[in-house]
């Protein structure tokens, strides 16, 4: 295929090439800044549509919601830690269960999966912010709206306590009065937009904001993880919306979904739930995937065998994911038959993601590993995470679930491969990507120490766990009885938490210390491969002075060192960037990134206004309508751009 | 870093029409959010239609035909007009003439939306009547909505033909108007067959 | 094992903890443990358990030794390749593409295995393992279980109690379940696996026992305040000791003895208590809460919350939201004298 732009060839003489002057890249540099510069202050911060700094602020405040997720399963370990113990009464801890579980899956798993991505994605594909940057910034106030309004709740004993499952008729109007309850559906109202948000961006954003040639083979495996989640989050989450806004109607207007009397059923709201619950988890561990795999890469200095495989391996994960959510449900009378399907499903999900293990293991082989924390973090996924798909090949079977379905097992099972699938590439990339957020670098020492503790505590809180459910110790309990013979499992157990608290003190000790006298990190500390790390740490907010130009899925490794093919001719004075083709990243068309505004934090406040009120009245629904339809049409009425290139045409001066 | 100039975009056009425009895909994806949302809404309708024996449910009436037949053919025609619209936009024709027809749109969504509350009437039964009520309710609600956004829509761009200052990037935002109101239409199709069609039949 | 005096619970409550600490140790036995199965369901999926975790255990060590042997090899790579040959590395390492492929067609026999082995236990595990079984119905309600025995023949046979059920060693159970309120899940890991009790359906179940001796079970399903308190006791006895213990249930109260039981049947009929609790022949006939019939022949009050003691008795009609808060049944105004006088009474309800 013929290109439109002269593809760079390292054999080139030197003769022909013609690099830009520092003059030059000077005066590029001052306008990028001029014109992108967003200022200080609280103004210039509610308005920003940076991707950058909204990124941060939703990493920042989802690991806020992970450390206070901790506490309460420190609070939980204290509680069960003794048989009959008082440390808390079974409200507060039904509460408790629930915020963690609530808090952990909708307000930190999924948003820093995202966010990491929101980041990292637009400087690693090239290009200056995500497709739509006040969206963007949208999606974070409805997130930290739906979060507040959760821990509010809770810090004034209203928080939800039927589990983050809430299944109904326990969840329903009859068992639950008050607003604890809706409270927690619209906590997910607020999570799911901005988790939709996310997805729409971080799709359009890769698939039409590429650097030229970076064709969908070339694509870095994370970013490739990245758009894989978001097609996942847009089929799965309309299906707990659906089921959340369903039981709010129940609770508010007497709606009969889940009334049995009425013709509502009780297992309806479990297949809602589970369609979603169930890929909920492959959509945070995908990107987890993905982020194995630039660490991988960077630290055995090889480009990730079998790209095509890790590639479909991905895209079978998220598929796969879709058909599972049955064996939440094998001790309801479904019919056996069917139940047996998913018995073969949740086997066969194990295959992709271990093509993916295989292939690093054949990376690793081939190439020269440097133990990094990062990297450390990366064998601490494999030792964990195999063990909790073991566990999790283990309950996929009906009798063997029949046994260990709602009891500590579980437990163990799903703490093994969310800490260890998601978890620990999350904290690898923490110390891979903390230096280009930062500019400085994270202390290895420490980082060692972060990783031992982390590795250790969390053996030591979750595996006792598996014989305790074996034992006979249900979850959700929030005490049990001397004779049970559980104390001192449950006490190893509640020691292990302790560790972790540990790790997690010397993480933001690390961090702390690190933002303030780090050592500075340069562009390219690791000396990876792909773009991000060609362009200064922290990136500057327009992220690359010059779009790059790819030609390989390494970029930094395939081009002269030191030396990179970009694109000119970008305007400098308003915020441009460049839309490529889907398949092949060609040239297309020039692309005006909207500028900073506050409609997004009013429209998060109207629409998160009425979503709350709706929790008393229905009469929420259409102020809130009518006030979303209000903004939304200031929000799309054209701005004036100035000395715009088309001429502005006014309709009686046209033909 | 050494950077060598490899492409000049300077020449590249302000904006592209179709799959080649951000907004487009920013549209799609919606279309799939909500296209998935109604997936599980019939899928919930037939969920719960095995917790009756009759359908509907005994002493509820089949849904009347002639209001709701009405407005699914209305939604459906209003596709022509959308469409010659958005054949018009991609020519760059006069802005008073497709401001004209997106208004002529706009009545055809309000006439949609009025007779939506009729149907409101037809189906019989009350939200909170049972789980049939409930989930007949919900979907026209949730659609009433999307016609309500569609036709808001369509009626901003609209009088943008008519007001100015026009710019490119408004043509391109007229034919993805068009998309999703081609999607509001045809879901209805679908949705209408689920409610009104299938309890005669099945 | 069984007992004289059925008012305490069989295993007394210090060598229950003596046993239960050697059980702790050793972690195998014990009497909710789904380790130490009583019956064949319960044994089956025991079977099948170590043949998962044995397989587990070896794909573990298999994998970790991968992880180590790949680790160490790498690090005899050179730190790069050679700058003409980029990092690709395929063209040079066939091998790599051949242990992929083999680990993972290893991974798939291992997986078509195990889905091969979990759907011929549960097969085998699905049909009644006896002719004619036990009919028991069970209710779920927050946070007790009620159990009824119905008589097919005579309705006026049926037999109501709670939170504790007798089974024949030997012979099949057949239970159907519902639920009164919310989701329960009704579990006794050493005969069986768990089954819910959702509401608008009848799920059902079947066990045997086939060894005498008392098993724990408790809901498995959340299902508001005291779920952790929701438990109860499945004793297995010979079928002879069974029958007694049948046509003992199917009497009606016993009348009080002495006339400090006879004032505590008065105080329990003039007291709400007659409001949610029913005693056969007498006027109480409520079905809010457990029916008390035979509570002196139960091991636990409260759902498996405390042994069946005097004292216990006191405490929980007293207050029982101090032993289990949030339950249904309020506290009880109520003066120590006739307090005895009503436990007693509620002591010769056998």
């Amino acid at each position: 295929m013929a290109h439109a732009y002269a593809l760079p060839s390292p054999n080139e003489p030197d003769d022909r090439r013609r690099f830009i002057s520092e003059a030059e890249e000077q005066d590029v540099r001052t306008r990028l800044e001029q014109s992108w510069e967003e200022g200080s202050g609280l103004y210039a911060w509610l308005t920003s549509t940076s991707h950058k700094s909204i990124a941060k602020r939703y990493i920042v405040t989802a690991l806020v919601f992970f450390a206070l997720g901790g506490i309460e399963a420190a609070v939980m370990r204290v509680q069960l830690s003794r048989p009959e113990n008082h440390f808390v009464g079974p409200d507060l801890y039904n509460q408790i269960f629930t915020v963690h579980g609530s808090t952990m899956m909708f307000l930190f798993a999924v948003p820093v999966m995202e966010a990491i991505g929101l980041y990292m994605v637009p400087i690693m594909i090239g290009t200056r912010n995500v497709a739509f940057p006040r969206l963007n910034a949208l999606g974070y106030w409805m997130y930290l709206i739906g979060g507040v309004l959760l821990y509010v709740a809770f810090f004034s004993n209203t928080g939800p306590d039927a589990g983050w499952f809430a299944y109904v008729p326990l969840a329903g109007p009859a068992y639950s009065p008050g607003k604890r309850i809706d409270i927690w559906a619209q906590m997910i109202t607020f999570t799911e937009i901005a988790g939709l948000i996310g997805a729409v961006e971080i799709i359009t954003t890769v698939f039409k904001q590429r650097a030229p040639g970076m064709s969908l083979n070339r694509i870095p495996l994370f970013v490739w993880s990245e758009v894989i989640m978001s097609f996942m989050i847009i089929f799965a989450l309309p299906a707990i919306v659906i089921a959340s806004g369903a039981l709010a109607a129940d609770r508010l207007v007497d709606t009969h979904f889940f009334n049995p009397a009425e013709g509502g059923d009780a297992l309806l709201w479990q297949h809602l739930f589970w369609f979603f619950g169930h890929p909920e988890v492959y959509i945070i561990l995908i990107p987890a995937l993905g982020m194995i795999s630039s660490i991988v890469t960077t630290f055995t200095r090889r480009s990730i065998f079998g790209y095509p495989a890790m590639v479909l391996s991905l895209i079978s994960t998220a598929f796969l994911g879709f058909s599972l959510w049955v064996h939440h449900m094998f001790a309801t009378p479904l019919p056996q038959l069917g139940q047996s399907l998913f018995t073969a499903a949740s086997a066969a999900i194990a295959i992709p993601t271990g093509i993916q293990i295989f292939c690093w293991m054949a990376t690793i082989w081939s190439g020269r590993p440097r133990y990094t924390t990062a990297f450390m973090f990366v064998i601490g996924f494999v030792l964990l995470f195999v063990l909790g798909g073991l566990s999790g090949v283990m309950i996929s079977s009906i009798p063997y679930d029949l046994q260990v379905h709602d009891t500590f097992f579980v437990v163990a099972h799903f703490h093994y491969v969310l800490i260890g699938g998601a978890v620990f590439p999350l904290w690898g990339a923490f110390y891979y990507w903390f230096p280009k957020m930062t500019g400085r670098l994270l202390s290895e020492r420490a980082g060692k120490w972060n990783f031992w503790l982390f590795f250790a505590g969390v053996n030591l809180t979750f595996f006792p766990m598996h014989f305790l459910g074996l034992m006979g110790m249900p979850r959700r309990v929030y005490t049990y009885l001397p004779e049970m013979g559980w104390g001192n499992l449950n006490l190893v157990s509640s020691i292990g938490a302790v560790v972790i608290v540990a790790s997690a003190i010397v993480f933001v000790g690390n961090v702390v210390v690190s933002l303030r006298g780090g050592t500075p990190s340069g562009d390219n500390p690791w000396g990876a491969s792909t773009l991000e790390w060609a362009t200064p740490s922290p990136a500057p907010i327009y992220n690359h002075l010059f779009i790059p130009i790819v030609n390989g899925r390494e970029p930094l490794w395939t081009n002269p060192p030191g030396e990179l093919p970009v694109v000119t001719g970008l305007r400098t004075d308003r915020h441009e960037g460049l839309i490529t083709s889907l398949m092949d990243a060609e040239p297309e068309h020039r692309y005006e990134f909207k500028q900073p505004t506050i409609l997004p934090l009013i429209l998060a406040l109207a629409g998160g206004g009425s979503i709350i009120v709706a929790i008393f009245t229905p009469w929420g629904v259409t102020i809130g309508a009518a006030l979303t339809l209000l903004i939304l049409f200031c929000w799309f009425w054209p701005t004036i751009s100035p000395d715009h290139d088309t001429p502005r045409r006014h309709p009686r001066e046209m033909p | 870093m050494k950077r060598r100039p490899a492409f000049d975009a300077a020449a590249l056009p302000d904006q592209g029409f179709s799959h080649h425009a951000p907004i487009w895909w920013g549209n799609t994806l919606m279309m799939m959010i909500e296209g998935a949302g109604f997936a599980i809404l019939v899928a919930t309708y037939f969920y719960i239609r095995h917790n009756f024996d009759t359908w509907p449910p005994a002493r509820t009436e089949l849904p009347a035909l002639p209001i709701p037949t009405l407005n699914v053919a209305i939604l459906v025609v209003s596709i022509l007009p959308m469409w010659y619209v958005a054949k018009l936009a991609l020519k760059h024709d006069k802005p008073r003439t497709i401001g004209g027809l997106l208004l002529l749109c706009v009545v055809f969504g309000v006439v949609a939306a009025v007779l939506r509350i009729f149907e409101f009437k037809a189906v019989h039964t009350r939200w909170d009547t049972n789980a049939y009520g409930s989930i007949v309710w919900s979907i026209l609600g949730i659609h009433f909505a999307h016609i309500l956004a569609a036709t808001l829509e369509t009626l901003i761009i609209g009088i943008l033909m008519f007001v100015g200052p026009i710019e490119e990037k408004h043509y391109v935002d007229i034919t993805v108007n068009a998309v999703y109101w081609y999607f509001v239409a045809l879901s209805w199709v679908a949705l209408y067959t689920v409610i009104f069609l299938l309890p005669r039949f099945l | 094992m069984t007992c004289a005096r059925p008012r305490i619970p069989c295993e007394s409550s210090v060598r229950h903890s003596v046993i239960a600490l050697a059980i702790a140790l050793s972690g195998c036995s014990g009497i909710q443990s789904a380790l130490d199965p009583k019956g064949p369901k319960a044994a089956g999926v025991l079977h099948l358990t170590w043949f998962l975790v044995g397989t587990a255990a070896v794909v573990y060590v298999v994998v970790v030794a991968m992880l180590v042997w790949v680790l160490r090899r790498g690090s005899q790579s050179p730190v790069d390749l050679d700058p003409k040959l980029g990092t690709e590395v395929t063209e040079h390492h066939g091998g790599m593409k051949t242990w992929v492929v083999s680990a993972t067609v290893m991974t798939t026999i291992i997986l078509i295995g195990f889905v091969f082995v979990d759907l011929s236990t549960a097969r085998s595990l699905s049909t009644v393992g006896g002719a004619a079984p036990l009919r028991i119905d069970v209710v779920g309600h927050q946070w007790w279980w009620e159990v009824k025995y119905p008589d097919p023949n005579d309705p006026q046979n049926d037999i109501e109690t709670a939170n504790e059920i007798h089974v024949p060693v030997g012979r099949a159970v057949l239970i159907k379940m519902k639920s009164g309120d919310v989701i329960h899940s009704f579990w006794a890991p050493n005969l069986d696996g768990k089954k819910d009790l959702i509401p608008g359906h009848e799920t059902v179940t079947w066990f045997r026992a086939d060894t005498v001796g008392v098993y724990r079970g408790q809901c498995a399903e959340f299902c508001g305040y005291e779920h952790a308190k929701m438990a109860f006791y499945v004793v297995a006895e010979p079928r002879i000791e069974f029958e007694r213990w049948l046509a003992q249930q199917r009497a009606e109260a016993s009348t009080p003895g002495d006339s400090l039981a006879q004032g505590g049947e008065r105080v329990f009929l003039s007291s709400s208590c007659a409001m949610c609790h029913s005693i056969a022949g007498t006027g109480a006939g409520s079905n809010n809460g457990p029916d008390l019939t035979h509570l002196a022949s139960r091991r636990t009050i409260a759902a498996g919350t405390l042994p069946n003691t005097a004292a216990n008795l006191e405490s929980w009609i007293l207050d029982p939201q101090m032993i289990k808060p949030g339950a249904k049944m309020p506290a009880n105004r109520i003066d120590p004298q006739s307090l005895r006088a009503l436990v007693a009474y509620l002591q010769e309800l056998k």
